[in-house]
């Protein structure tokens, strides 16, 4: 793990020194943030190769070759059916897969890639035109390479990857708008709007961010300037709630029914601890026992740079308010820095903990040109001292290591094994040996299965499957007697075929799709029960096993 | 768009690129022709269109035109989910090189003539730092080529997996079975399926490589008038005693 840490430094560490140099131009520090971007992406690029292993990988990579395969975007998703509505990245997916004939995951990489490289670029430009220095904008953006999900969550291939960078760029045509006048301004809101509109049909979750900051960054001008003629951009606020609002009600309704639990759980969780009823989270304390706990010295450097972060945060500040006070878009960063921190309380609470993780890439953008600036600040305090820059590089560095490993558990740090050679031939694990069989041998079929084995079933299954608790399908695998409702569930939902699978991580959507190992934490089994109370069923067969995981056809009977 | 190089060379080089990925021998190849078409001409031209009388930086216009592509991308989808042809390669194309040809005659109708956009090099690339860049490209093929090599995993526990599925063959009802090792070591292996309880089991022996498969069919006989029940085990050798896996399935009744 340490040989690993130590490639990511190796990477990013001469291009982070470089960009605190006073000499490099402009054009350099573009070149240099944008060859960052890339080479952060690579390293999650080689996490994975050649398939997909994250839980929402699997769901959109399926969005994307069904739409491929019909014709049609807005196919089902028995997983997660919200995805449907938002078709953006299928539509970009299916686009190269169709002109080149490449496979939904090597063309997701590079729709992906390229999403990176806007974000990174954009970036950039955004901090260049606030803050005016190339240099606050270089190290700006290598600071927002240090937020929780830069190198693996935000690099994944799922809707909020090919968002957000949309939403930058959205960001800095308006900063640019802001700095031009006359006719000008309106050449920018050609791709203002289509960022916008490309966001609203791509993304829930940053279409309502997109509304809220350009609302935020309305009221910012205001306040500066008082007044509501250009370049205050409420018609773009204006524009992205509408088309939020639009799409919400016309084709993505059931947005509603998958983010309400989610944020009402967050709201109630955090009430529950402030009145003391439920117990704070420990931090980087896991749900499950059998996760490997965090090693202390990565404890040590992840909250290291967390104190990093807060202990430049003051200078940050000041630098804001004595600089840029007069710039909207330099309060507005303001804000979010502060609303970052607002954000790590959510982490205290495991159902609020997604929610305050996720809100993090959005916030850092504003915390990332506020901290650039202390970083500068430091620089002309200190400028005299030779230690000064590789101690600011080596800072951003900590917050790159330290970030990563906050944002994504230790022990998935490094790639897992799921497809291995031996004696010359390849191997796959049990999981993903199981939903090829399905791929090849059950034509269609709607299957019951735990969350990460519905994932593998999805892709590359191709398997209609329902997973979770609603329909009761984790209730229905636990249970160790075949209980009435279950048949006739099963029936109601027509789940002709039954997934149980006695491993515990078959419903950890980061763990269960590899090979279970010697010399890692023993693989915690349900019950035998939980699997043999499907022989008892009248109709049932058990069609396939491979030891852990067991396919029961419950309609075999004819 | 006579004057305007730049705005014929987009022009050109999408129709250049659409030809070229479709005629492409295999897909990496014609992503090579692809990408420029799907992922930057289009942006480029809108941007072109936008901004014909301002011109923008390099760093700008590069920006625009991969993140204006993207838009493009996102939003082409839906609009061709509408139209007859839907989601395919021709539809994709076609409304691609319109997006370019529109926003291009755009420009050069906006553009004030003599104008033109050269592209420059936002970046001076000197010895020291052409060198890193080369020595880090050569890492990043080589960490690529060893990704995709599958590499052996010793810690890794094997399994078998065993199914069985009724179907027919020329004879009748027939039962295919399959046995697939995802073993680290070359195993031997019985089956014993018993298809008739009045009669013995069926007993195979082979032996699987890691990676290998085995399927086997079973003729089932005349079918009766109830479904029947079939059991499959799978035994290692080297542990006879004790079933390893166990499948069934139901031969279903003869037609009446």
């Amino acid at each position: 793990m340490a040989l690993y840490w130590l490639g990511v430094l190796i990477v990013a560490l001469p291009i982070i020194y470089r960009l605190t140099s006073r000499e490099a131009s402009t054009g350099e520090r573009f070149a240099l943030v944008c060859l960052l971007g890339l080479a952060l992406y690579a390293i999650k690029i080689f996490h994975d190769v050649p398939q997909f292993t994250f839980f929402d990988e699997l769901i959109h990579s399926y969005n994307a070759r069904q739409a491929e395969l019909d014709h049609q975007l807005f196919q089902e998703n028995s997983v997660l059916e919200v995805t449907r509505s938002f078709p953006g990245l299928a539509s970009a997916t299916t686009a190269l897969m169709t002109l080149t004939g490449l496979s939904v995951y090597p063309a997701g990489l590079v729709v992906v890639g390229v999403a990176r490289l806007v974000l990174v670029g954009a970036l950039f430009l955004l901090f260049l035109r606030v803050g005016g220095s190339g240099r606050v904008a270089g190290l700006g953006v290598a600071i927002y390479a240090g937020n929780f999900n830069f190198l693996s969550w935000g690099a994944q291939y799922a809707y909020e990857s090919l968002a957000l960078p949309l939403l930058v760029m959205v960001m800095m045509a308006l900063a640019e708008r802001e700095s031009s006048g006359g006719r000008a301004l309106r050449s920018w809101a050609t791709p203002a709007l289509l960022g916008i509109a490309a966001i609203v049909v791509t993304h829930h979750l940053t279409s309502y961010a997109t509304a809220g900051f350009l609302a935020l960054l309305c009221v910012a001008y205001w306040y500066i300037h008082r007044n509501w003629r250009p370049p205050n951009p409420w018609p773009f606020a204006a524009a992205a709630v509408a088309l939020a609002v639009a799409w919400l009600f016309v084709v993505a309704s059931s947005t509603v029914g998958y983010l309400t639990p989610v944020l009402g759980d967050a709201v109630e969780a955090i009430w529950n601890t402030i009145v003391g009823e439920d117990p704070p989270r420990g931090v980087f304390e896991s749900s499950s026992d059998a996760t490997p706990a965090t090693p202390f010295p990565a404890r040590m450097v992840a909250l290291a740079a967390l104190a990093l972060l807060a202990v430049a945060l003051p200078t940050g500040l000041q630098q804001i308010w004595r600089r840029y006070r007069d710039q909207p878009f330099a309060l507005l960063f303001l804000l979010a820095a502060l609303g970052f921190f607002g954000t790590l309380a959510l982490r205290l609470t495991p159902p609020a903990w997604e929610t305050g993780n996720r809100a993090s890439e959005f916030l850092f953008i504003g915390l990332a040109f506020v901290l650039a600036c202390a970083a500068i600040e430091a620089l002309r305090r200190w400028s005299e001292r030779r230690l000064a820059r590789p101690l600011l590089a080596g800072g951003i560095g900590l917050l790159l290591v330290g970030g990563s490993i906050s944002g994504w558990p230790w022990d998935t740090q490094l790639a897992q094994p799921m497809r291995v050679s031996a004696h010359g031939g390849t191997i796959v694990s049990p999981p993903l040996s199981m939903a090829e069989w399905a791929a090849e041998r059950v034509p269609g079929g709607r299957f019951a299965a735990d969350t990460a084995d519905a994932g593998l079933l999805l892709e590359p299954g191709q398997k209609f499957v329902l997973t979770g608790r609603s329909p009761a399908i984790e209730d229905l695998l636990d249970s160790e007697r075949l209980e009435a409702w279950q048949l006739p569930l099963l029936r109601q939902n027509r789940l002709r075929y039954v997934v149980s699978d006695r491993r515990a991580v078959g419903r950890d959507t980061l763990r269960g799709y590899f090979f279970a190992q010697r010399g890692s934490p023993p693989t915690e089994l349900a019950p035998k029960g939980a699997i043999t109370k499907l022989n008892r069923a009248p109709r049932a067969a058990r069609m396939y096993t491979n030891g852990t995981i067991t396919v029961f056809d419950m309609e075999a009977r004819r | 768009m006579r004057g305007n190089r730049d705005l014929r060379l987009a022009v050109g080089a999408a129709l250049a690129c659409a030809l070229l990925a479709a005629a492409a021998p295999f897909e990496a190849l014609s992503l090579l022709f692809a990408a420029p078409l799907a992922l930057f001409l289009p942006g480029y031209a809108i941007v072109a269109a936008t901004f014909a009388r301002q011109p923008l930086e390099a760093p700008m216009r590069i920006v625009l035109s991969l993140g204006l592509s993207l838009a493009v991308l996102t939003l082409g989808g839906i609009v061709l989910n509408y139209t007859p042809g839907g989601i395919r390669a021709l539809p994709w194309t076609l409304l691609l090189l319109l997006v370019v040809a529109v926003a291009c005659h755009t420009a050069a109708l906006r553009r004030p003539s003599g104008s033109q956009w050269r592209f420059s090099w936002p970046w001076r690339v000197e010895g020291a730092a052409a060198a890193m860049l080369l020595g880090g490209l050569c890492a990043a093929a080589a960490a690529l080529v060893l990704c995709f090599t599958t590499l052996p995993a010793k810690d890794a526990i094997g399994f078998t997996e065993l199914w069985m599925q009724p179907g027919s063959s020329a004879g009748g009802a027939a039962l295919t079975i399959g046995v697939g090792s995802n073993e680290q070591r070359p195993t031997a292996y019985r089956l014993r399926v018993s298809i008739d309880r009045n009669a013995d089991p069926v007993l195979r022996r082979f032996a699987l490589d890691p990676g290998e498969s085995r399927v086997l069919r079973f003729p089932v006989g005349e079918q009766g008038a109830e479904p029947r029940r079939v059991l499959a085990e799978l035994f290692r050798e080297a542990s006879p005693g004790l079933p390893y896996r166990r499948a069934s399935a139901w031969i279903p009744a003869a037609n009446r």
